[in-house]
């Protein structure tokens, strides 16, 4: 019974999405907290059993930016990643899924907000194809090029340039 | 610096985190709440992490560049520990509850809400945890862990002996058998599981929690409770009733393991073995006779069943096992004496009556006097009788399991070779096989239907001296074979004995026996092959014997039938032709074979003439040496002695043996009669002109046979020639290999290679005198051993 009932996630702009519940256990939160309030062993709580509709609430995510991560939540609800933290370093390095890089081609701000909603809302391998997309970005270029791309200002006095350049010494490409 | 961010995000969701973890209100977790508290949390991660890493930027070159990016949670962390602490410092027992139902109450929620608890940190754990912890913060844990750490330090460690105690009065109650109030009293005892820690290994179980605080005390306890209660029981109830407490109480103890953890499997067993079963063995094992004397074999089961959980106490039940049937075979056997003793006494009795109411009233019936002898089928039945009797003993009661077969086994071979009957004479040589053999003699003469093979075999397999038996049986075969008529029936069982004795020994052991059977149906064709070349030679073979049943039999096999074979005797006349006739056809049939005559042993059938005139003739059975007697008579009527003893050339003791048939019978009239003036040289023999008898055929033969004294004694002279033989062939094989061996390692391999009866010392020390003198052996210059000469 408890698992007939649909999942309604609302976004900071309260904004409602209907969602399949094996879409929405993409999200480690949102899967954690299922279990954790549906009970599953006849727990006196929540017994307001009229209550057929789950609200999760997601303070940190705004619409436009939900809709895309329900994209990828959808895309994967077949796919299992698996569950263990402890990711080998062949893993780190494997190139970046193709949908995962067509589906990420976004505008940088929208890039930068759906990385974020991954790591909030806990789903892995979203949050990873995210970095490596902005690891391609900054590879092989210099500072000033960075700088370019990422819109960053450079704020250090050449004091403190000369130090981190020191400090990293050791990564430089010779 | 005041962390402002810190206060306002603690001030926050502590509400929440009383009612995850369970408020006095038992208030209910929502979503709303639940999302917002991790919100909450990842805020004030992120946003101090950004914060923390300007900081230190701004600290400037001071810092090392470990702590360039340092996540924050640490101050969090400390927050929740402290909230943990006072939680359960605060968290208080009902009125109306025992400890330990306040604890597995308050555990079971607690441990919800730490689940809870944990996954709405989650944000604090995926970063700041687990950062932490791999930069070697061994005191950092993740929040399901340090809910547990907590819990330990706050709630466990406080009250474990309070805690303990109640557990154990609960496990105590439920063995006395009241009904326990307490339920899930498995819960409280599964948390010490949990509440173990591996601080290197948070995933690893750790079961110090459960061993030394739980595990330890219940064994010391249950330990205790058993010692009391099983001497307690066993004094007041006696022993059948505490085998029965004892396995019920194993076996409840064992379904109680289900409510602890599997590592007191084994501790739990050794208790409860080394308390209710070791140290009651003697008592358990001394119970057995008891229970055999009763035939209860179920109870016996049961004993079996609660020992063979204890192995190191079977191999002293085995020896009560074995020692009990030993003794039971040994007083079936004086049983048995005692009756035949009684039976002979009585017998006896009846006939020194008889002989003095003779006297008084000249009855005509005449009593044999009894003999005292054994009767192997009721010995050998008796034998039997316990063997049967344990053997289904050792299957319902004890599995039939190997170790109690052989137990069985060993008795057998000791009291079946070694008994009243069978020796009389301490250590002298058992009787057994002899018995056996006769008992097979009777089977195969009469088969019984309370007889059979498989009874023969079951105790042959026992017998320790096996060459005796194969003696004893050659020996009531070859009558069989020479006197009795074998039917076909009679020969398939004697085949099939053979093939048992050949499948439970070697085909070597029964090799003779089968030669015998070879040189009887070989002897059966000779004879038909002998009257062909009879009958071809028509006329002229006049003075041929038509009807000649030779046998011709193997001196190695058939053993004594030639003893005494060396007398001096003439045959008669018209019988020399017809031994000429078949000497030659045997030497042809058999070239270099020889052929010895062994007139002792031939019978001749005669038709006799002398019978009242009108009467039929008279048949009469003789031996060939009576025969020689009787053609004396062919023309004269009265012969002296010595003229008898000089036409026979019969040796005087053979020639008394085979006249006093013909002067009892009343055929030859003596004169002096007397039985001291049979061989005077001038005592005359007369035949009747006219011969009276009741029967038309008359068996003069019959009347001296071998007596059975004389019989056991030359059938024991030909077992120890045949042993000293066997010594000698396995001293010389054994030499031949080794060349030189100390006298000890002799002795210890001729036990070892002589396998069908156990050598005495000074049969082998006899054995090895007699290969000195021959030269096989000489004593190796330093004394102590042989060397082979070859």
């Amino acid at each position: 019974m408890t698992a007939e009932r649909s999942i309604v996630i609302i976004t900071s702009d309260n904004d409602r999405f209907n969602v399949e519940r094996k879409v929405a256990e993409k999200s480690l939160l949102i899967k954690n907290m299922l279990k954790n309030l549906l009970p599953a062993d006849g727990e006196e709580e929540s017994d307001d059993e009229d209550q057929d509709v789950i609200e999760v609430p997601t303070q940190n995510v705004r619409s436009a930016v939900m809709k895309n991560i329900l994209e990828w939540c959808e895309h994967y609800k077949n796919t299992d990643f698996p569950d263990d933290d402890q990711e080998d370093d062949s893993k780190k390095s494997a190139p970046i899924d193709p949908w995962d890089k067509n589906f990420l081609n976004v505008d940088q701000e929208m890039l930068y907000e759906i990385i974020l909603a991954a790591n909030y809302l806990n789903i892995k391998p979203l949050l990873n194809a995210g970095c490596k997309i902005v690891a391609e970005m900054i590879r092989g270029k210099s500072p000033e090029e960075i700088r370019k791309t990422f819109n960053i200002v450079n704020d250090f006095t050449p004091e403190e340039e000369a130090a981190i350049r020191r400090e990293n010494e050791w990564a430089e490409d010779r | 610096m005041e962390d402002t961010f810190l206060e306002s995000t603690w001030e926050s969701i502590e509400p929440s985190l009383h009612i995850i973890l369970g408020d006095e209100k038992n208030s209910s977790l929502d979503s709303l709440m639940y999302t917002n508290t991790y919100t909450k949390v990842y805020n004030y991660c992120t946003a101090s992490s950004k914060r923390s890493h300007l900081n230190s930027i701004g600290n400037g070159s001071n810092n090392n560049n470990n702590t360039t990016v340092r996540l924050v949670g640490s101050d969090l962390y400390q927050k929740i520990k402290e909230f943990l602490k006072d939680y359960l410092l605060n968290a208080k027992q009902r009125d109306n509850e025992s400890f330990v139902q306040y604890y597995i109450r308050s555990w079971q929620r607690y441990l919800i809400g730490s689940k809870r608890l944990n996954d709405v940190m989650d944000y604090l754990n995926r970063y700041w945890v687990t950062k932490e912890r791999s930069s070697g913060h061994r005191d950092v844990y993740d929040i399901f862990s340090l809910c547990l750490l907590s819990w330990r330090d706050y709630k466990f460690h406080p009250n474990l002996t309070t805690l303990m105690d109640e557990i154990m009065e609960q496990i105590q109650l439920n063995r006395q058998g009241v009904s326990s109030t307490i339920k899930d009293l498995d819960i409280a005892i599964k948390s010490f599981v949990l509440l173990g820690f591996d601080a290197n290994d948070l995933k690893k179980q750790n079961l110090s929690v459960y061993i030394n605080d739980f595990e330890k005390r219940f064994l010391t306890d249950t330990h205790n409770f058993y010692v009391s209660e099983s001497s307690n029981y066993i004094n007041a109830n006696g022993v059948v009733n505490y085998i029965n407490k004892a396995l019920q109480r194993i076996d409840e103890e064992l379904k109680n393991l289900e409510n602890l953890n599997d590592h007191t499997r084994k501790p739990l067993n050794d208790v409860l073995n080394n308390v209710l079963i070791q140290d009651h063995q003697e008592k358990i094992r001394n119970e057995l006779p008891n229970l055999l004397d009763q035939e209860r074999y179920d109870d016996i089961r049961k004993v079996n069943i609660l020992l063979k959980r204890v192995p190191l106490t079977l191999p002293p039940l085995l020896e009560v096992f074995e020692n009990y049937i030993e003794e039971q075979g040994n007083n079936e056997v004086i049983q048995l004496k005692v009756k035949l003793d009684k039976d002979f006494n009585t017998q006896n009795q009846i006939y020194l009556d008889s002989l003095n109411e003779k006297n008084v009233n000249k009855q005509k019936t005449k009593l044999k006097k009894p003999i005292e002898l054994i009767n192997p089928n009721l010995y050998i039945k008796s034998l039997l009788k316990i063997y049967n009797k344990f053997k289904y003993v050792v299957e319902v009661s004890f599995d039939n399991n190997e170790a109690f077969n052989k137990a069985l086994d060993s008795a057998c071979r000791k009291f079946i070779n070694t008994n009243k009957i069978a020796t009389p004479i301490p250590r002298s040589k058992s009787k057994t096989p002899e018995y056996l053999a006769k008992y097979c003699d009777d089977y195969l003469k009469n088969r019984s239907d309370d007889m059979n093979i498989d009874e023969i075999i079951t105790v042959f397999k026992f017998l320790e001296d096996r060459e005796s038996f194969e003696t004893w049986y050659r020996r009531t075969l070859s009558k069989r074979l020479l006197f009795g008529n074998a039917t076909p029936e009679d020969e398939e069982n004697e085949e099939e004995i053979i093939q048992r004795l050949k499948t439970a020994n070697s085909a070597e052991y029964t090799s003779k026996i089968t030669n015998m059977f070879n040189d009887i149906r070989a002897s059966k064709n000779l004879g038909i092959a002998y009257k062909d070349l009879v009958n071809k030679n028509g006329d002229s073979s006049k003075g041929f014997i038509n009807d000649l049943e030779p046998k011709i039999l193997d001196t190695a096999s058939w053993g004594t039938i030639f003893k005494n074979n060396n007398e001096s005797f003439i045959l008669p006349a018209e019988l020399i032709s017809t031994e000429e006739l078949f000497t030659e056809l045997y030497k042809e049939r058999h070239n270099g074979r020889q052929l010895n005559w062994v007139w002792s042993r031939s019978k001749v059938e005669i038709k006799a003439n002398i019978s009242k005139p009108g009467r039929p003739p008279y048949f009469f059975t003789v031996s060939l040496f009576q025969y020689a007697i009787l053609t004396c008579f062919q023309d004269e009527d009265s012969v002296t002695a010595g003229a008898l003893l000089e036409k026979t050339a019969l040796p005087q003791e053979v020639f008394k043996n085979h006249i006093i048939p013909f002067v009892k019978n009343k055929l030859l009239i003596q004169n002096p009669s007397g039985e001291k003036n049979i061989t005077k040289v001038g005592t005359t023999f007369t035949i009747v002109q006219e011969y009276t008898s009741k029967k038309l055929k008359v068996n003069f033969a019959t009347v001296k046979q071998v007596d059975t004294k004389t019989e056991e004694k030359e059938t024991n002279e030909e077992i120890e020639r045949r042993k000293h033989e066997l010594l000698k062939a396995g001293i010389v094989r054994i030499m031949k290999a080794r060349k030189h061996l100390k006298h000890e390692n002799l002795m210890t391999e001729v036990y070892q290679i002589i396998d069908r009866f156990k050598p005495t010392v000074s049969e082998i020390k006899k054995a090895i005198e007699v290969l000195l003198d021959e030269q096989y052996l000489a004593r190796s210059d330093d004394g102590t051993g042989y060397d082979y000469l070859s």
